[in-house]
């Protein structure tokens, strides 16, 4: 049973479906996983095994009768503590909101659950899903299960980690400037933002409406990720930013390949301050890409030099909602880095905002030209692989550079382009560093077409790249 | 105009001085400095004048498929 706990959901689906195993079994042995690890990895908030088990029991009976509701039908899954689980604590990872308990189902946890999946608890995070590593939460920092001196990343740091541990299945994130790429890129998942408004934000806390946050799966595999799309896409009346998208079936063309598609390799600003071994996986990647197939050009997207000036445009309805407990809570922040931010950013004018959100509309307009020239965008998901937990300081790794006047950070800054744009972005398994660290790759596609990002995602996957390996707190566990 | 160092003080002291100490308003001063600077660059940015044409703020045509 062991061994079923790495597999991905679409080999362990079908097993269910036959009642090889059992949705019951299946939680029993991952909740004793989850037991043995999380002293080392600390990836959950809450575990709720009376309520997984209850819930792995529905499953199993609905099996029994001939009742399957899809791939996803007893399958365990966790849900970042951020996202509104119906009578349990929702935190933020946050003192402040330690005793909060949301009374309604998020609208993706709903939808889960009527797919038939068991939630068996809610993922840690960085506080406030506002840093790049889950080295700050009230509940403890999260270790990467590659290197447990290392950050996972974040702010999904706990769906990443138990995903790519065993822990879970799959896991639900939260991506606003890269939240669910960042980490999945650290702990070699699968990880998908997926457009803005294909996924309800409904239940997400903050409440969020703004045009950067996205919610989507953390998986093992890029088919694991389209059949939790289909899942979790389409439109909710709860959620006023949520688009009124045909309903498809996100796995129909994962077979398809790239040949053909036009992929742009972007040149500036993704590499203005990458490791060598990243920006080799990615340009070696590219070749790969030619090699399968596509049509891999070099192109550029100069707006985005412009894009560290958005911050007025990007925060202020997640200041609203921080800016009391910033004032009246200032000692219960565990990462005071986001509460000086929080109150720092209220000096901001409101001329700034519009001109952030010109700004931003002059990227868009970059972007829409490029995107009628390719199909697809490919860049690394982060400058740098994962750092030791030492090495954090504050929300992110800032670094000095001696040839530049400008602190640029590790995370977020490669992966926020594509909140500003609303454009569907996946991270990827692309390499291992000489040290054994996984190193991401990000493929961005087209409004809406999720699908062709997923497409070429699986190609690779399926060709070229690593693909899932069990991380080495699991290995070593098991020597 | 640039706010002189000992304004920008006084206005972050008028602010937050109920809420904050003397030594937390002297580690938030770096993260208001860093706010001005993204003001200033923003105002020093050259993107026209608001042309109704070109802000189309409220209607996102993301979410249009």
């Amino acid at each position: 049973m062991n061994d079923l706990l790495f597999q991905p959901i679409h080999e362990v689906a079908p097993l269910l479906r036959k009642r090889a195993i059992s949705p019951v079994e299946l939680t029993r042995a991952l909740l004793d996983h989850i037991e043995q690890l999380e002293p080392k990895l600390n990836a959950f908030i809450t575990v709720r095994a009376e309520e997984a088990l209850n819930g792995a029991r529905t499953a199993e009976a609905a099996i029994v009768r001939g009742d399957w509701q899809g791939p996803l039908h007893g399958i365990p899954i966790g849900i970042k503590d951020n996202i509104a689980v119906n009578g349990w604590p929702t935190t933020c990872a946050s003192k402040i909101l330690a005793n909060h308990v949301t009374t309604y189902d998020a609208t993706v946890v709903k939808r889960l659950r009527e797919a038939g999946a068991v939630i068996v608890g809610k993922n840690n995070l960085h506080e406030f899903a506002m840093g790049g590593t889950s080295s700050k939460s009230h509940f403890g920092l999260i270790r990467n299960p590659w290197n447990l001196e290392y950050v996972p990343g974040g702010s999904s740091g706990g769906g990443a980690a138990s995903v790519s541990a065993g822990e879970v299945f799959a896991a639900m994130g939260t991506d606003g400037r890269g939240s669910i790429r960042t980490p999945t890129s650290f702990c070699g998942v699968v990880g998908l933002k997926p457009t803005f408004g294909l996924v309800s934000h409904f239940g997400e806390v903050p409440p969020s409406s703004t045009w950067m946050c996205s919610l989507g799966p953390i998986c093992r595999t890029v088919t694991d990720a389209a059949l939790m799309l289909n899942a979790l896409a389409g439109h909710d009346a709860n959620d006023p930013s949520s688009a009124r998208s045909d309903k498809r079936d996100y796995t129909a063309t994962l077979e398809a390949g790239v040949k053909g598609l036009r992929l742009g390799l972007v040149t500036n600003y993704f590499y203005d301050d990458t490791a060598t071994e990243v920006r080799e996986a990615v340009w070696s990647a590219a070749e790969a890409f030619r090699g399968l197939g596509a049509d891999v050009r070099e192109v550029e997207l100069p707006g985005l030099e412009h894009i560290s000036l958005l911050g007025p445009g990007l925060t202020a309805e997640s200041n609203d909602f921080l800016l009391p407990y910033a004032l009246e809570h200032g000692e219960d922040f565990c990462d005071q880095n986001t509460r000086y931010m929080v109150l720092a950013r209220e000096f901001s004018r409101s001329s700034d905002t519009f001109r952030a959100l010109r700004v931003a509309n002059l990227i868009r307009r970059e972007a829409r030209e490029l995107m009628s020239r390719v199909d697809l965008l490919i860049t690394p998901v982060n400058s740098a692989p994962a750092f030791p937990i030492a090495e954090s300081r504050g929300a992110e790794r800032r670094r000095e550079l001696p040839e530049s006047p400008k602190r640029e950070s590790v995370t977020g800054r490669l992966t926020t382009p594509f909140n500003v744009l609303g454009m569907p972005a996946i991270s990827i398994p692309c390499a291992f560093t000489a040290q054994g660290l996984p190193i991401g790759l990000q493929i961005a596609g087209r409004h809406f077409e999720d699908h062709i990002v997923l497409q070429a995602a699986r190609a690779f996957e399926r060709s070229v790249g690593p693909g899932y390996r069990r991380p080495a707190v699991v290995v070593d566990k098991n020597k | 105009m640039p706010i002189s160092e000992e304004t920008l003080r006084r206005i972050v002291e008028e602010t937050y001085g109920r809420y904050l100490s003397a030594q937390e308003i002297e580690q938030l001063m770096p993260y208001v400095r860093r706010q001005i600077e993204v003001s200033e660059r923003l105002r020093e940015l050259d993107l026209g004048r608001g042309d109704p044409i070109r802000t189309h703020y409220i209607r996102d045509r993301r979410l249009v498929p």
